[in-house]
């Protein structure tokens, strides 16, 4: 009996195969592009950062890669028992000591929140605060983006004693609020709830972090 | 079908949103500013018909059984390389809308006009359908999204023009507002253009 001629489009293999090449395909579409457009992100990443860190200071931003180079040192310390280098911005005027500024971390609802956070010389009072990254829901939590919120924290004291201090909120259209209070967002409790969190818990890492390294 | 009627079929008449109830978890979930619903729905937009033109392309090629994966690695490739135009181009979009892009993937909008109408059709028509399936989507988002700013931050696009007399809904930031602004948007077009149509 004559064996029936199989079309290669009718064998087993041929949807593995085709699934294979086409896979490599766009994986390939994909590294390209990806390639492609990796330098300009990094190149804004880095602006966006140098921007935060003079903003952090009150630094002019009006030629931000200038600036940087001429006000900020970027140093780095090493904790005892710790292989990761923890970086920090110096921010110098006039030969004067402005402060240092942390990249800290935090667990928003949705996700990681990364902010920038600058204290005075002394760990005392922090300068300013930003938020770098964050994937809060866009309207609410993401506005813990805003600059009144942000701006909320800067000269506020951070340290009474040796004791990191821990921040109350209020209500967001409250009047006359105290040095230790910050006014929450509107329907946004828990986004706000997790920018306090992490500047206390991230300055008592910070702080304890230097204590023993230096 | 000219290319015109196959866009108003899908932009309008077949609707994705309000006709075929896909896309809702992002009709709910971006509509709060009309500038993420705009930079969303032209996402959702490209991703459409590039995907649905590939798709297409290679349908007379892709076996059955597998043709799932095939236009699931499709959709997933385009959504990615907008997300990296917008971080590269438009990084203030991305970074807002940073979360959402990725879930242009799983929008049961790309997979049913895939399945629908990509599958079946030439690569021109299927890409036509895309554009107006996107601009439908995008078409239901703005509206939602007018109501919401409006009432909620006193603004449209961000530009604020309601004084500090209008006291801002909170509510219409919130994800329960997206579900009332939805349902009375289909209550109004089927209302209006689908019931009557059958009496």
């Amino acid at each position: 009996m004559e064996k029936e001629k199989v079309e290669f489009k009718e064998t087993r293999a041929y949807p593995v195969i085709f699934m294979i090449v086409i896979t490599i395909i766009f994986v390939g579409i994909l590294a390209v592009f990806y390639h492609s457009t990796k330098g300009r992100v990094e190149q804004r990443e880095r602006i966006e950062l140098q921007k935060a860190v003079l903003n952090a200071f009150n630094l002019p931003t009006d030629n931000v890669q200038e600036n940087y180079e001429a006000y900020i040192k970027e140093l780095s310390f090493k904790q005892e028992g710790q292989e990761e280098e923890i970086t920090y911005y110096q921010a110098t005027k006039d030969e004067e000591t402005l402060g240092n500024a942390f990249i800290i971390f935090g667990k928003g609802l949705w996700g990681g929140i990364t902010a920038l956070i600058a204290y005075t010389p002394d760990y005392q009072n922090i300068i300013n605060f930003a938020i770098i990254n964050q994937s809060e829901t866009p309207g609410l939590g993401g506005r813990i983006t805003e600059e009144w919120f942000t701006r909320q924290f800067s000269d506020k004291q951070i340290m009474t004693g040796n004791e990191v201090n821990k921040f109350d909120m209020v209500a967001e259209n409250a009047d006359n609020i105290t040095s230790t209070q910050v006014k929450q967002i509107t329907g946004a409790s828990l986004s706000s709830r997790a920018v306090l969190d992490m500047i206390t818990n991230e300055s008592q890492r910070i702080i304890q972090t230097l204590k023993e390294a230096l | 079908m000219t290319k015109i009627d196959i866009f108003r079929e899908a932009a309008f008449k077949e609707n994705s949103v309000w006709r075929q109830v896909l896309g809702i978890c992002s009709a709910l979930a971006v509509t709060n500013f009309m500038r993420n619903s705009l930079i969303m729905g032209l996402g959702v937009m490209f991703s459409l018909a590039l995907s649905g033109f590939t798709i297409s392309l290679i349908r007379n090629h892709t076996p059955r059984s597998v043709r799932m994966m095939v236009q699931t690695l499709i959709i997933a490739s385009w959504v990615i390389i907008v997300d990296l135009f917008l971080k590269a181009y438009i990084p203030d979009a991305s970074k807002q809308l940073g979360p959402y892009v990725g879930l242009i993937i799983t929008n049961c909008i790309l997979m049913g006009r895939a399945e629908a109408f990509a599958a079946k059709n030439t690569p021109l028509d299927s890409m036509v359908d895309g554009i107006g399936a996107g601009f439908g989507y995008t078409f239901v988002l703005l509206i939602i999204s007018l109501f919401r700013e409006v009432l909620g931050f006193g603004s449209v696009f961000g530009f604020t023009f309601l004084g500090d007399w209008w006291p801002r809904w909170s509510i219409m930031a919130m994800a329960p507002s997206a579900f009332f602004m939805l349902s009375i948007l289909f209550w109004y077009i089927h209302q209006k253009y689908y019931i009557q149509v059958k009496k």
